[in-house]
């Protein structure tokens, strides 16, 4: 089933150029219980993120046998079990894929919050994936960003990810979808910190699947990256939307 | 045969483009607002490189020099003075914690309530065994802070006899950003009902209370029958108030008379439709400044 | 078991000498650790060492069903343990990236596992054990999975059709080695302050900052892997800049596997198996060890003080052996034996303090420098 990722007219399996992203549309609030919510369609790929607190720590046995006043940060990723195209998923406990993909989660956003500001408290992040189409891990990496930032957390910056894939002639592509995960070459996810200007600071998670030349890791590093700052773009936008909405009737009247 | 009605996330509506224009700065997480020379930084900012950044998104406050960004939504922040109602969640030595809908649950003290029957004498072991007698885990109470702690936690007190236990009512909860500071957080409505907004978000309703309980501390449960019309007005102002949260109108007594008022032409059930909300809270919101 | 703490002396240290470009074992920032690669007698049994964190890596192989989505390829499946806890965070972490270097990059033919189509297949199955943890556990596990699977021979099977086949002994039929298309290696640097990488950190450097950058590379350098850990922000030069390293140094790692694998084919069919024997380090001695002292003394100056007690002490030059306290002493009568050969240069010497004074020690290794005889005593 090989497919041609590129083919001559520039355009790929659905369509899209090669420096495109696929649609993304996001909302903010959308759960009314929870501190903060947000959902995000990316493609056919589809996240809703939840943030509970800052709070008072739980008393579950995994929270004592921390030290002193750490900032408590637990993640939970779950994939429904519709998600996929085609077979019902088995909810797996324990499995590798999702504690590796919770770690990660915990490691990139605690780089961002201002951890000082949370001490002693808890803070807890769950993640519902509802419909999977490749590039899963960004779309939840940009719903969780969105979350926090509903919720009110402090954070440095927004931390936005991206993928990139690379084909045979070395030409770089940007977000890749299911179908292209698949048949095609590697997938770099990158989620960063998009600041203008020289890049030093910014990287905060790398991962990369599949093998390709060192050569051309520039390349798709500077794609995947470009990919970031088009999408924190979007969200942007969304958030700047959400919060005129918000400011209209309660602020003003303060 | 069940009324169900399907709301899709995606269309949601936004309930207060309607009206009147956005003069507001908003800054976003990241955003410079200024250097730092002349400035000092408050809640909500950052320092990096010698810049102010925001590191929420919100409003910019800035009193005399110092520069602070308030955030759209946010867990509540104590200060001394303010009317809380909570729940105990836990009860220690010498001290019950409170759950205040804050970043660390609050602590009042065993020195801070008035002992049942209005004594004045301190607290011995005996006291401090029947704890549980004046209030268990689960209960509701309203309170004032006394004292803000340095990692944030409030200290509350009940030294009043408006405070102390609550008995039988509905408890909303709601965004702190939604609630002013006001000088009375007691109400006693004209439809038979009365309120206490709490500052931290939490907002209790209950039918009116007769100022008999003098000489119990305020602990004591009044477990009588409630009358269905005065059910009825609890159960209407609690949807008013449901109203003019998602609609994102300050709550406070005014609005929630104008809220009820608006009401009246409705059910009272009828008033969870979304669209009945967004009428009662755009009505309210107009009436309000009108009257500015 | 719990971790003992880090204490905040160790951390500042640490990261006040990285800034001054200084390690604490006096590497360079650059600089790796010694590999050693020790193969089992068992096919597909390997020791690695890095330093002195050592990894234990063995293969196994199963027939099982393959999977729907690839009906015409094996499987492998890959597992590692660390001895304390179960699924403890880095233990996950160890297994993805192994997987995600090893199966993902498909180095191992797949293909050639396949017994019958959409039926049967081989399954491999890797374990790795980390023995000790010495800091970079995961370029050790990631060394051990490659050579163990490069040195393991699976049994050969023939397919009669109807859907059985046999599976051969080692003595009918010979193994079949496994074939890796290419050698995927991990480097880890762990990253301070998100600016200076370190190569190979030692455990005190892992733990001070957590935070790392995992790259695997080949020897044709291609990146089969890329992995960040922990909680850190870099630029994406940092991240070239450590794969240019890694590399260079790939291509060295994966010729030192091969010399290696062949080395052991070599003394196989000599029938000169040495095993994990090579991997203990014998000149240690292994109880209440202190540091070597040499002593220059005169002969004569020392027997003038000797013939005042009643043991006797012989003086021996040019020797160097290892005392291990210079007050607890032993003491055996040697008193005839070293008449004799008292003018002989090479000799034992004791020390002693008085005779009634039963001390104990609990071995003494001598070198004699002419005969290069290793005598161990041990004195009571």
């Amino acid at each position: 089933m090989a497919q041609e990722l590129l083919s001559l007219q520039g355009l790929r399996i659905d369509g899209r150029r090669q420096n495109e992203l696929r649609q993304i549309q996001c909302r903010l609030g959308v759960l009314e219980r929870c501190d903060g919510s947000a959902y995000m369609l990316h493609g056919n790929t589809k996240v809703i993120a939840s943030i509970s607190g800052p709070k008072h720590p739980t008393k579950n046995s995994a929270n004592k046998n921390r030290g002193g006043d750490e900032f408590i940060f637990n993640v939970r990723v779950k994939f429904a079990t519709f998600s996929k195209n085609g077979e019902r998923q088995k909810v797996v406990k324990n499995s590798k894929k999702l504690g590796e993909i919770e770690i990660n989660l915990k490691n990139i956003f605690k780089s961002v919050i201002l951890v000082e500001k949370y001490e002693k408290s808890q803070l807890d992040l769950n993640i519902e994936i509802l419909q999977t189409d490749g590039s899963e891990i960004c779309t939840v990496v940009n719903a969780a960003t969105l979350a926090l930032i509903d919720a009110g957390i402090c954070m440095k910056e927004y931390i936005c990810a991206c993928t990139a894939s690379l084909t045979n002639d070395g030409v770089a592509l940007l977000d890749v979808s299911h179908l292209e995960e698949i048949c095609g070459g590697p997938t770099l996810t990158i989620a960063a910190l998009p600041r203008t200007g020289d890049h030093e600071q910014s990287v905060a998670y790398v991962e990369l699947s599949q093998k390709f030349y060192l050569k051309d890791l520039n390349k798709i590093f500077d794609c995947a990256l470009m990919g970031c700052e088009k999408i924190r773009g979007i969200l942007d936008e969304a958030i700047r939307s959400n919060a005129f909405e918000l400011v209209n009737s309660e602020l003003t009247n303060n | 045969m069940a009324n169900i009605k399907i709301n899709l996330l995606m269309n949601k509506a936004k309930y207060t483009s309607d009206l009147g224009e956005n003069n507001c700065r908003i800054y976003t997480t990241g955003e410079v607002i200024t250097e730092q020379k002349d400035f000092m930084r408050g809640h909500g900012t950052y320092v990096e490189d010698g810049l102010i950044k925001s590191s929420v998104v919100g409003v910019v406050r800035q009193i005399n020099k110092l520069i602070s960004v308030v955030p759209l939504k946010s867990k509540y922040v104590g200060e001394i003075g303010d009317v809380v109602i909570g729940r105990v969640t836990e009860i220690q030595k010498k001290r019950w914690k409170i759950d205040t809908n804050s970043r660390l649950d609050s602590v009042l003290l065993i020195s801070s309530i008035n002992l049942p029957g209005g004594e004045l004498r301190r607290r011995n072991a005996e006291d401090e065994q029947s704890m549980r007698k004046l209030l268990q885990e689960e209960d509701l109470l309203s309170a004032e802070v006394q004292n803000v702690y340095v990692d944030g936690s409030l200290s509350l007190h009940t030294r009043s006899l408006k405070y102390g236990k609550l008995s039988q009512g509905i408890l909303i909860s709601v965004s702190p950003s939604l609630i002013k500071r006001r000088k009375n957080h007691f109400h006693n409505l004209p439809c038979g009902v009365s309120v206490i907004i709490g500052n931290n978000g939490y907002i209790w309703i209950s039918p009116i209370v007769n100022v008999e309980i003098e000489g119990q501390g305020g602990f004591a449960q009044s477990l009588d029958a409630i009358s269905k019309s005065d059910r009825e007005a609890i159960v209407r102002i609690k949807n008013c108030v449901q109203a003019l949260a998602s609609c994102y109108v300050m709550i406070y007594d005014t609005s929630i008379t104008f809220a009820y008022e608006e009401s009246l032409k409705y059910e009272a059930k009828e008033l969870l439709n979304h669209d009945t909300m967004y009428e009662i809270g755009f009505n309210t919101k107009l009436k309000l400044m009108q009257q500015e | 078991m719990k971790e003992t703490i880090l204490s905040n002396n160790e951390r500042v240290f640490v990261e006040k000498s990285i800034e001054e470009v200084l390690r604490i074992d006096k590497r360079q920032l650059t600089e790796f650790r010694n590999l050693g690669i020790f193969f089992g007698k068992k096919y597909g049994s390997v020791l690695v060492s890095l330093g002195d964190t050592r990894v234990f890596a063995n293969v196994s192989c199963e027939v099982n069903i393959p999977k729907t989505t690839r009906p015409n390829e094996g499987t492998v499946f890959i597992n590692v343990e660390m001895s304390n806890e179960k699924m403890s965070e880095s233990c996950i972490v160890t297994t993805r990236i192994l997987e995600r270097t090893i199966r993902d990059s498909r180095c191992i033919d797949l293909e050639s596992l396949c017994i019958i189509a959409e039926e049967k297949v081989w399954n491999l199955r890797v374990d790795v054990s980390i023995l000790n943890n010495e800091g970079n556990v995961t370029d050790c596990a990631c060394i051990a999975a490659v050579s163990a699977l490069a040195h393991f021979k699976r049994p050969d099977c023939t397919t009669s059709g109807d859907g059985e086949f046999i599976i051969h002994k080692s003595s009918e039929k010979d193994l079949i080695p496994t074939v890796l298309h290419h050698y995927p290696i991990c480097m880890t640097y762990a990253l301070f302050k998100g600016k200076i990488p370190i190569a190979d950190p030692t455990l005190l450097e892992e733990r001070v900052t957590n935070a790392g950058l995992t790259l695997g590379i080949n020897s044709y350098k291609e990146i089969c892997s890329l992995h960040m850990t922990g909680v850190s922000l870099t630029s994406p030069f940092l991240i070239q800049k450590c794969s240019e390293m890694a590399a260079e140094r790939a291509k060295h790692v994966v010729e030192f596997i091969k010399s290696t694998l062949e080395q052991d084919s070599i003394d196989r069919e000599k029938s000169n198996v040495k095993g994990f024997k090579q991997s203990i380090i014998l000149t240690n001695v292994t109880s209440n060890f202190c540091d070597e002292q040499s002593i220059d003394n005169n002969a004569e100056e020392i027997s003038e003080v000797a013939s005042n007690h009643d043991e006797i002490i012989v003086v021996s030059q040019e020797q160097k052996f290892k005392k291990i306290d210079e007050n607890t002493i032993s003491t055996t009568k040697w008193k005839d034996e070293n008449e004799e050969t008292s003018s002989s240069d090479s000799e034992i010497i004791t020390l002693s303090q008085s005779n009634q004074e039963k001390s104990k020690v609990e071995s003494m290794q001598i070198d004699s420098s002419d005969d290069e005889e290793k005598e161990t005593i041990i004195l009571n």
